[in-house]
């Protein structure tokens, strides 16, 4: 999401969304949305892939966003508008059809006829010269950290987490017998930890939390944040005056928490060792876990893939088969894009240098 | 301010407490104070620092690190090892920067006399007769001193 | 690193230039822009290449494609892509070269930190360039037989420090740790271990042995007495006072852009928002490009020291440098702004302003069609109203979806009109749900800086009961500055339209970001109540 309240914060997360209409506005990329890789293989310098296409039921082109589909639905929440009123979705866990229900009161009400509830899979052949893996990364599970508390304590969230609320304007902090809501971040979870096979900087997260502690403090001014951190990453140009304006705003504390707890009041309690040189339980109202990145999922169907120490994908030598992005190591979005220019080029570098099949 | 100088303290310790059977971790340590955090033993008694022990073993430090009471008071509730990031293990690299200052003879005389009474009893108090009409009244079996399999052990 | 507004040499357009887009200027110095040039001519571009070259770089082995001007300095460059004018400072003289494209490839000035640090750069004090480099020239004997040697490393005690010098570090380190009386030392206060591999190389040093020491407060301090360097600080985790005499001090370096970046940066007015470096810190100018058709920015030049980027980067010059090609034979832009001769009166303005530099003078002011990015700033910019934005023409093939007019605003009865800006208020409003879309006559337009007061004021005149302008965010303009532009030029506007007896609030101005579109929906809400009561009977009032 956009964490500006008056300048730009170099973030690049709108450019994702510039991209991908650029993307789709351009006459010579097909895409193929919702869907995977079943197989893939190669014969002499052409590779087929065999993608499968999940059962498109709502169509985008028919669909005016009236909300019919919404109103007439009888399960609360399993077919909802996108928050700033875009094709409603449907939320296959709580469809009554994925327990079995033959319900069609959504495609029954729609009066365009831009639902199809029978729609199934659709297989796509495609053949190339070459292939790009961009899959991206998986999010750290911050239940891999059992002592901070995710998923067992309310109020310990991701800071994944924290953008969705915020972007819906659903961040609610309700301090118990204090004025004050106070917030904490944890740096590194997921990250530089060598015990759970993560021992690299994920890159991002001193920079997004930053940048999330700003927002958070912008649009409720009186909310007192800590950061728990164990160096700070340069993550941009005006990297030394921005962390000099975090630390008026913010309190930086150097030292990484033990455990995080419910306090008896119904808030939570962080433990730490304070700059005074004593450990002490300090009060929040919300623990923000700063997530890593994990290593990307196996791609099914690819096998020609190596994978780095870490799990990233590596690329592997001359095979026409390309790794670009965060599933070939931590980076931010500025530096996926710094990295895709260079990619293609090297696409377009072996796709010269061998021979050309015929594609049909 | 006193200034210790860097250059008179033993750069050979570490490798010394590293070479010790569960000293080995000791250099992965990058000071993020997780493990002091979630030490019971700092939570009451601030001056007992595992990030400050391994530091001190670091710079070299060797008698600051040996003759120091402190260095005893590690209960091994295993919780640094647990929380830490490098795998540090650091409750295992306390049993060999105890080890060594055993070696030197730097033991507390508290903890010489538990050993001594260890030695002599099999316990850590001499069990007697008063002890035992205390058990049986009670319902409880009477216990001998010096186990036998304690004494081949010992 | 200069704060005096440059001046702007747009002179000469050169009638009848022929433009020339075979011929690469390089700004090189080292390997990676010798690297660069032979893969330009691997292309079957012909390349000018100035600084000193690698011992391995023999241009002759390039059929003349390479030109290597050995020191060579770029004093001066003007022009725009296809015929740009450098010169260059040579002991032979002053050369001349005309060229179609610029990559700046220099390696950073490195500047080491003695002053930074009040270290007198005396015996046994070090550089860390300097230092790694006569470790890697096998120069280690000369590091002494003591029984211990201490080798201290200062990094970024001044708070600015880099993943780069890191690496550097953990170099010097690999080589040291195979001596076996060595004790490294490093002295800093964040590190910096932000790229792929890094982390483990710090935990490779820790498990060598170095010692690292990160300062919150106070930095330690270097003493120099006869001959002997002692660092004297409070270790941050034993807060205690400790003096460290290392046997060689190892200061790290401020990597700053090169030379050749001024004399570049003089012919993109909006170069005052990247200086020193060549591309603004915008996640807009993530890669080699700069706001300028034909210049390139690789590495350095735009504030990226790490080496593996720099490979990166290597590519990403080849590949901008076809794609400006394509564009230039296929189109470019949707729009390319056009001057009408004699309305013009040489004020220079739109020279000194477009932010792409694409704007030259000569009997008047003339728009390079190359160059031209097509956002209008200079549009609204002409006191003459003497430019207008024409559509490029555009190649039968391409059937892109998107419809993009700048057309007068007529007819609104009084809805409110947007003027959306194609980079983030276009698609901002496309994620609006369909009602609050109703609500407002969408107009886009190239950038919000195109957006002048006529359009404001016509749009009003036609009927609008509010006008809102919505660009990007200060700070993320694809024309660096047309969003703060049109942020002035719509505060002034505001003034004058209270002045002449009107609602000022009728207009407001949105920064915003293409994934923001809630801040459009409040903003149309907000604009929806301020022109409440001064639009009767308008549809809009009935709708809030």
């Amino acid at each position: 999401m956009c964490k500006a309240t008056h300048v730009c914060q170099n973030c690049g997360a709108c450019l994702v969304t510039e991209a991908i209409k650029g993307s789709q506005a351009s006459p010579r990329i097909a895409h193929i949305l919702s869907a995977g890789l079943a197989r893939l293989r190669k014969e002499g310098s052409i590779f087929e892939s065999l993608i499968v296409q999940e059962p498109v039921r709502i169509f985008p082109d028919s669909c005016n966003a009236c909300g019919e589909c919404v109103q007439a639905c009888p399960v609360p929440g399993a077919i909802r508008m996108s928050p700033v009123g875009q094709t409603p979705y449907i939320v296959h866990d709580e469809c009554a059809r994925s327990r079995g229900d033959s319900c069609t009161a959504c495609q029954d009400a729609c009066p365009r006829a831009a639902i199809n509830l029978s729609a199934s899979e659709t297989e796509f052949l495609v053949r190339s010269h070459a292939v790009v893996v961009a899959t991206g990364f998986t999010p750290f599970d911050a239940s891999e950290k059992p002592r901070f508390g995710y998923g067992r304590i309310p109020g310990v969230l991701t800071a994944l987490e924290l953008e969705d609320l915020l972007r819906n304007e659903q961040f609610e902090l309700t301090p118990k017998e204090r004025p004050i809501p106070r917030v904490a971040f944890i740096q590194c979870v997921g990250s530089r930890d060598a015990h759970i096979g993560r021992n690299y900087c994920s890159q991002v997260c001193c920079a997004y939390a930053l940048r999330l502690a700003r927002l958070l403090k912008a649009k409720k001014p009186d909310t007192e944040i800590t950061v728990f951190y164990m160096d700070i990453q340069t993550f941009e140009r005006n990297f030394e005056r921005r962390l000099k304006e975090a630390g008026e705003e913010l309190h930086l504390c150097r030292a990484i928490p033990s455990e995080v707890r419910a306090s008896a009041e119904g808030g939570l309690e962080v433990l730490y060792h304070n700059s005074q040189g004593t450990n002490v339980w300090d009060n929040f109202d919300a623990v923000v876990l700063s997530i890593g990145m994990s290593p990307p999922a196996p791609v099914l169907g690819l096998d020609v893939l190596g994978r780095d120490e870490h799990g990233f994908f590596q690329p592997a030598a001359d095979a026409g088969v390309f790794v670009a992005g965060a599933c070939q190591g931590p980076k931010s979005i500025v530096e996926s894009m710094r990295q895709a220019r260079a990619v293609a080029e090297r696409v377009i570098g072996y796709m010269k240098r061998g021979e050309r099949g015929a594609l049909d | 301010m006193k200034r210790t100088s860097i250059n008179d303290l033993d750069a050979s310790f570490k490798w010394r407490v590293a070479r010790q059977p569960g000293g080995e971790g000791i250099t992965r340590c990058f000071s993020c104070k997780a493990c002091t955090a979630a030490c019971p033993i700092c939570l009451i008694e601030p001056r007992y620092d595992p990030r400050k022990i391994i530091r001190m073993v670091l710079l070299g430090m060797e008698q600051e690190v040996l003759k120091n009471d402190l260095i005893w008071l590690c209960s091994t509730c295993y919780g640094c090892r647990e929380v830490c990031p490098q795998d540090v293990r650091f409750t295992d690299v306390m049993f060999a920067i105890k080890n060594i200052a055993a070696q030197e003879g730097c033991v507390p005389a508290g903890l010489m006399g538990q050993k001594t009474i260890l030695k002599k009893h099999g316990r850590l108090y001499e069990v007697g007769d008063f002890e035992n009409e205390k058990r049986e009244k009670m319902g409880l079996p009477a216990i001998r001193e010096m186990a036998d399999d304690y004494d081949k052990l010992l | 690193m200069s704060t005096t507004p440059q001046s702007f040499s747009g002179e000469s357009a050169h009638k009848a230039d022929a433009k020339d887009f075979s011929a690469v200027l390089v700004l090189g110095g080292d390997a990676v822009a010798v690297q660069l040039a032979e893969r330009l001519c691997e292309e079957g571009f012909s390349v000018v290449y100035v600084g000193e070259p690698e011992p391995i770089f023999t241009p002759e082995n390039y059929d003349g494609k390479i030109e290597c001007i050995a020191n060579g300095v770029l004093k001066a460059i003007h022009g725009v892509t296809g015929a740009f004018y450098a010169s260059v400072q040579t002991p032979c003289g002053m050369v001349q070269k005309k060229v179609g494209f610029v990559v700046v490839a220099q390696p950073p000035m490195i500047v080491p930190k003695y002053e930074a640090y009040g270290v007198k750069p005396e015996n046994k004090v070090v550089c860390l360039s300097r230092f790694l480099e006569q470790l890697q020239d096998g120069q280690i004997g000369a590091l002494g037989e003591a029984d211990q040697l201490h080798i201290a490393f200062f990094a970024g005690l001044d708070g600015v420090a880099d993943t780069a010098t890191f690496a550097k570090i953990f170099d010097c380190i690999d080589v040291l740790i195979n001596q076996k009386n060595v004790q490294c030392y490093v002295f800093t206060r964040h590190l910096k271990v932000a790229e792929n591999g890094l982390e483990a190389r710090y935990r490779r040093a820790r498990e060598a042995g170095t010692l690292f020491f990160a300062f919150e407060q106070d930095a330690p301090v270097v003493e120099q007495t006869d001959g002997v360097v002692k660092i004297v600080f409070e270790d941050p985790h034993l807060s205690a006072g400790f003096e460290l005499a290392p046997d060689i001090l190892v200061l790290d370096e401020w990597l700053l852009p090169p030379d050749s970046v001024e004399p570049v940066c003089a012919m993109i007015p909006s170069s005052l928002r990247s200086r020193p470096y060549l591309t603004p810190p915008s996640p807009r100018f993530p890669s080699v490009e700069t706001a300028k058709a034909g210049v390139f920015a690789l590495g350095p030049a735009r504030g990226t020291f790490y080496a593996p980027k720099l490979r990166d980067d290597i590519e990403s010059v080849v590949g901008s440098l076809k794609k400006l090609i394509t564009l230039t034979q296929h189109g470019g832009s949707a729009f390319v702004a056009m001057v009408e001769p004699e309305k013009c009166t040489l004020c220079l303005t739109c020279v000194r302003t477009c932010p792409h530099g694409a704007i030259q003078f000569a009997t008047s002011a003339s728009v390079d069609e190359n160059s031209c990015q097509g956002c209008g700033i200079c549009v609204s910019e002409c006191p003459m109203s003497a430019i207008a934005l024409a559509e490029r023409k555009r190649s039968p093939s391409d059937n892109s979806k998107e419809q993009r007019r700048v057309e007068s605003a007529a007819l609104h009865n009084g809805k409110l009109v947007a003027f959306l800006c194609e980079h983030s208020g276009a698609n901002a409003y496309a994620e609006l749900s369909s009602a609050l879309r109703a609500l407002v006559k969408p107009i886009v337009v190239p950038c919000a800086g195109a957006v002048g007061e006529m359009h404001v004021v016509q749009a009003l005149l036609d009927g609008a009961s509010g006008v809102l302008v919505a660009g990007c965010f200060d700070g993320n303009c694809a024309s660096v500055y047309g969003t703060n532009r049109a942020a002035y030029r719509l505060a002034l506007l505001q003034q004058t339209l209270a002045e002449a007896g009107l609602n000022k609030d009728r207009l407001i101005y949105v920064p915003l970001a293409s994934n923001a579109p809630y801040i459009l929906a409040s903003a149309i809400e907000e604009l929806l109540r301020s022109t409440d009561s001064s639009t009767q009977d308008s549809p809009a009032a009935s709708m809030s």
